[in-house]
């Protein structure tokens, strides 16, 4: 237990940050217009504005009152988000089963200890799987191994 | 009962008894051979759309005929500029082909700031696919209005202007409105819309006037008497709205807009699987059957020689431009 | 009486051996894809496009729809077991179903939402048989201004739909308004926070934010701190995934409520689904005596949502069929199939196609029945999965994400979408936000924006629309009224925790 309530406080903050840009950023870029034919920057920033307000609401009185530190699990972020991002860039170039095989290994990692052989066979049946479901079964122009370039 | 089933099936396993027919084109030449594997059509509009069913349609009997799988792809996005970068960008070796619309073609250069391909260099036609023309429309219970000379006088008396809708800014139908209401000096609002959808019910309900909209939608709702079709844009009458004056007859000359498609091929594919493309589109589209499937769904199917798509993409582009100036729209 | 025995018309249609089997097979197929995170009603039906042109219309057309409704049926139940909306409008089920599936209720859950779905989709067909032109004559009377203002209501009521403080729900309602702002403005064209990336023109695509803030946040939330040795532990017999009689009891009043909320929102073009289920699940959360259980396993939670969402499916067909404007995307293709077999869907469809119109009708009801037999063995089967130790099954479902997700517009830059929101999502979770109202704040977004100017430009800037029109005068007074009574229910509740406190000090001391 913290003195004041951290998680809000961060979440407060974010919001109030995030608003104040978005309202800059529609101010600056878009025009606003006027009731009668209203520009395409008016709506987000009123949008922004209100965002703001609202995470000074929710930041505020946190700072009265006890509350928890969050603590983010680093490594299963990192190893997910780094699954996915392979999958997104092996599947057009390579095809399914390249890019299958490396979500498979590099999610594996978020766990702390590494079966290889497990994740191996899980990878195997997983391609099987995922070529024989989306591929050939519903008919998703995905081939599993992209032989040509384009 | 029978007989349908007989002809599902006919279909699925169709596919490959087709590529024990004889080749369409004279097997001396070396790309003869095309297509030898799947060919993929991109298409670059959501499925559903017409320029999707209609991909899909010819897609579906161009693999009956050539015996190997037209694939349809869909990557939709920014006024179809995703899709046609795509296409443009494709290896040119025949097998990444897809529909290209007016837009493509003739409209978007004018349109965007950038535009991520160069509409004369990077794609080339096959052959035209299909048009489709717009039809002024205007609600029968709001417009009282039955010619299209009653309802200009009307609408140029309208207290505070008239308003008209479209599928969104710089389609041709908001291009259309825009070019109509500058020409014959009418006070109007254009108030855009995420489609016909949308379009329709607030015409029925009176809160906007009148739309130049792809005739397709408007058929069934024309036909209940709820709409009334005051024009058509087409050279000549649509032969789903035998009644219906084009734009000329009706009095505002030198006013044909159709919205058409040709399907690309990235530019650099050889002349002679371009030309087998072409043949075999000829023939899948020029049948009774095609002809009436296409017009069912509002538009015509189109064939032709690639050169024939070259020169109507050419020959539209100064009208295009000085449209799109008129109605002063501007895309990033 | 003229409509029994126009019903009686459609079941022999209907109940014809060639229709009973392309209705069984559109439903199995829609179940299959449902369960599937990403994959659509809307791919499918337009990969078997073509092979509709070789059945007779009315059979084509009651294939496409059993995939349809089908779909909408199997969504949910990859959100009660993984916390992954297989459809946008199953998110909802998230929220009550997942922690159903935590207690070890999973199977009662699949259980009610079957039934619920059931219930909806039944007596949407009857709202749909009997008030088809006057609900399409309501439909057709709302204008922009009224719009806003339903939309308006719609989101002051997803401020419930927050377990926590409302400050924090309606701050993501907020949020997810933001999100939506991103891509083309469709009034200018003009490009918004985009950033110049063309992927981003259309906007960020709404699969990939709900399996993001859902699916991929939970999984990264999951690893190491879950083993599913606790699900695994239960036995599963049919005792356990039988639904109480106290389930019985809580769960029929909200199905009706669901099916009317449902009913109306299905009707309006372009509303759809997703907002009917978002809106039952906030009236039955103003409803309920206790609104602290939602979020934690109330069973109202799913079996209302769900009928709602399962009702609108049936509903969406009124614009469809009477005026030949489809209600949304996967209406406009079952549109495109039946005008390929040259029948013009329209305000005549009834007089001119009256075997077509009942025969579908009657399929509607045949094909709910399919579903019913076709998915209670099943649910044995699907709780069953949660035993699979957690090390094998995470990874089988990010892959399933991913590839779902890609296939909806072939594109690797959704794929990297899903992954950003799985981030943000997570930093949702540590923070303590909820991921519903985000959502409902991102598809209402453009709505209301749309209708709001779309509403400004017809009146030429006058605000009076907003109150001179009765539909959307009535919405707004709801809506204040809503607030005032949130205002004050806050301040009795501040009153009454101090009260509690007092009194647990009294109790220490």
């Amino acid at each position: 237990m913290q003195r004041r309530d951290w998680t809000d406080i961060i979440g407060g903050s974010l919001l109030l940050i995030f608003g104040l840009w978005f309202l800059w950023h529609a101010q600056n870029h878009y025009n606003l217009g006027e009731l009668r034919r209203m520009g395409p920057g008016a709506f987000p920033a009123g949008l922004g504005l209100l965002n703001a307000l609202f995470g000074l609401l929710i930041l505020v009185p946190a700072f009265f009152r006890k509350g928890e530190m969050p603590v983010p699990a680093i490594r299963p972020l990192l190893a997910i988000i780094a699954g996915g991002l392979s999958f997104a860039f092996l599947i057009e170039p390579a095809g399914l089963v390249p890019a299958t095989v490396a979500l498979v290994f590099v999610v594996a990692l978020a766990e702390q200890k590494q079966r290889w052989l497990r994740t191996a066979i899980l990878a195997a049946a997983l391609s099987v799987m995922a070529v024989l479901v989306f591929t050939k079964g519903l008919g998703i122009p995905v081939p599993a191994f992209r032989w040509w370039s384009y | 009962m029978t007989i349908s089933r007989r002809a599902l099936l006919g279909t699925t396993l169709g596919a490959p008894f087709a590529a024990t027919l004889p080749p369409l084109a004279s097997p001396a030449l070396g790309q003869s051979q095309w297509p030898a594997r799947p060919v993929r059509v991109i298409v670059p509009w959501p499925p559903g759309g017409s320029t999707d069913v209609l991909a899909r349609l010819v897609a579906e009997q161009l693999s009956q005929k050539l015996g190997q799988p037209f694939v349809i792809e869909n990557r939709p996005g920014a006024g179809g500029n995703i899709g046609h970068d795509q296409i443009a960008k494709s290896t040119p070796d025949g097998y990444t082909m897809g529909p290209v619309t007016v837009g493509g073609w003739s409209i978007n250069q004018y349109l965007y700031a950038r535009l991520p391909y160069d509409p004369e260099k990077d794609i080339s036609p096959i052959s035209m696919h299909w048009e489709l023309p717009n039809v002024l429309a205007v609600p029968t219970a709001h417009v009282p209005a039955t010619n299209l000379q009653d309802f200009i006088t009307w609408a140029k008396t309208k207290q505070g202007g008239v308003n008209y809708g479209s599928p969104g800014v710089g389609t041709t139908p908001h291009l259309s409105g825009s070019m109509f209401i500058n020409r014959l000096g009418i006070e109007g609002v254009h108030v855009p819309f995420r489609g016909a959808a949308q379009t329709i019910p607030a015409l029925l309900g009176g809160d906007i006037t009148f739309a130049l909209d792809n005739l397709a939608s408007y058929v069934p709702i024309i036909a209940s008497g709820q709409m009334r079709a005051l024009a058509v844009t087409s050279a000549e009458r649509w032969p789903t709205l035998p009644d219906v004056p084009t734009m000329a007859e009706a009095g505002v000359p030198d006013f044909v807009v159709t919205s058409w498609c040709a399907m690309a091929f990235p530019a650099g594919v050889p002349s002679a699987i371009t030309q087998r493309a072409a043949a075999a589109i000829k023939e899948v589209s020029e049948t009774q059957a095609m002809q009436e499937r296409f017009l069912r769904t509002g538009a015509r199917a189109l064939y032709g020689t690639p050169e024939q798509a070259a020169e109507r993409a050419a020959r539209e582009r100064p009208m295009w431009r000085e449209v799109v100036r008129i109605s002063g729209a501007r895309l990033e | 009486m003229e409509v029994l025995g126009m019903l009686g018309m459609g079941f022999a249609t209907a109940l014809t051996p060639e229709n009973l089997f392309y209705c069984f097979l559109g439903v199995f197929l829609g179940t299959f894809i449902g369960v599937l995170p990403g994959i659509g009603a809307l791919a499918t039906i337009s990969m078997l496009l073509p092979l509709t042109f070789h059945v007779p219309a009315t059979t084509a057309i009651i294939m496409l729809a059993g995939i349809y409704y089908g779909a909408s049926y199997g969504g949910s139940t990859a959100s009660i077991l993984l916390n992954l909306p297989g459809t946008p409008s199953a998110a909802v089920a998230c929220l009550d179903g997942y922690p159903m599936a935590k207690q070890g209720r999973a199977g009662v859950a699949l259980f009610m939402t079957t039934i619920a779905s059931f219930v909806g989709a039944s007596l949407g067909i009857v709202i749909l048989t009997l008030f088809a032109p006057k609900l399409s004559e309501v439909a057709l009377s709302f204008g922009p201004a009224d719009y806003f203002a339903m939309m308006l209501l719609g989101l002051v009521a997803a401020a419930t739909l927050a377990q926590g403080s409302p400050a924090k729900g309606i701050a993501m309602v907020l949020f997810g308004l933001c999100l939506g702002m991103v891509g083309t403005d469709v009034q200018t064209g003009q490009q918004r926070f985009t950033f110049d990336v063309p992927y981003l023109s259309d906007g960020v695509s709404l699969v990939a934010i709900a399996m993001g803030i859902f699916g991929v946040a939970e999984v990264i939330g999951s690893i190491g701190r879950v083993t599913n040795a606790e699900v695994a532990a239960q036995k599963i017999t049919m005792r356990s995934m039988m639904p109480t009689k106290a389930d019985w009891k809580a769960s029929w009043k909200p199905m009706l409520r669901g099916t009317g909320v449902g009913s109306f929102f299905g009707a309006l073009p372009g509303a759809g689904g997703t907002i009917a289920s978002f809106m039952s699940y906030a009236v039955e959360k103003k409803v309920a005596k206790d609104p602290s259980r939602f979020g934690k396993g109330a069973i109202e939670g799913i079996t209302a949502p769900e009928s709602a969402n399962n009702a609108a499916a049936q509903t969406a067909f009124i614009p469809t069929l009477t005026l030949g404007i489809p209600g949304d995307s996967v209406m406009a293709l079952m549109l495109g199939a039946l005008i390929i077999q040259g029948i013009q869907p329209g305000p005549r469809l009834m007089t001119e196609y009256p075997e077509l119109f009942w025969g579908l009708i009657a399929s509607f009801w045949l094909g709910n029945i399919m579903l019913l037999i076709l998915n209670i063995p099943l649910i044995g089967l699907w709780v069953r999965m949660l035993r699979i130790p957690y090390s094998i099954l995470y990874p089988a479902i990010l892959l399933f994400i991913c590839i779902g997700v890609f296939s909806i517009n072939n594109s690797y830059f959704d794929v990297l979408v899903v992954m950003a929101f799985g981030v943000l999502g997570y930093v949702m979770i540590k923070l303590k936000f909820e991921p519903a109202p985000l959502l409902l704040g991102f598809i209402l977004g453009p709505l209301m924006e749309e209708h709001l100017r779309r509403a400004m430009l017809l009146s030429r800037g006058d605000l009076a629309v907003f109150y001179e029109r009765p539909i959307s005068a009535s919405f707004l007074g709801v809506t204040a009224i809503l607030l005032l009574w949130a205002i004050y229910a806050s301040i009795r509740g501040v009153s009454a925790a101090s009260r509690l406190r007092a009194q647990a000090k009294a109790a220490e001391g």
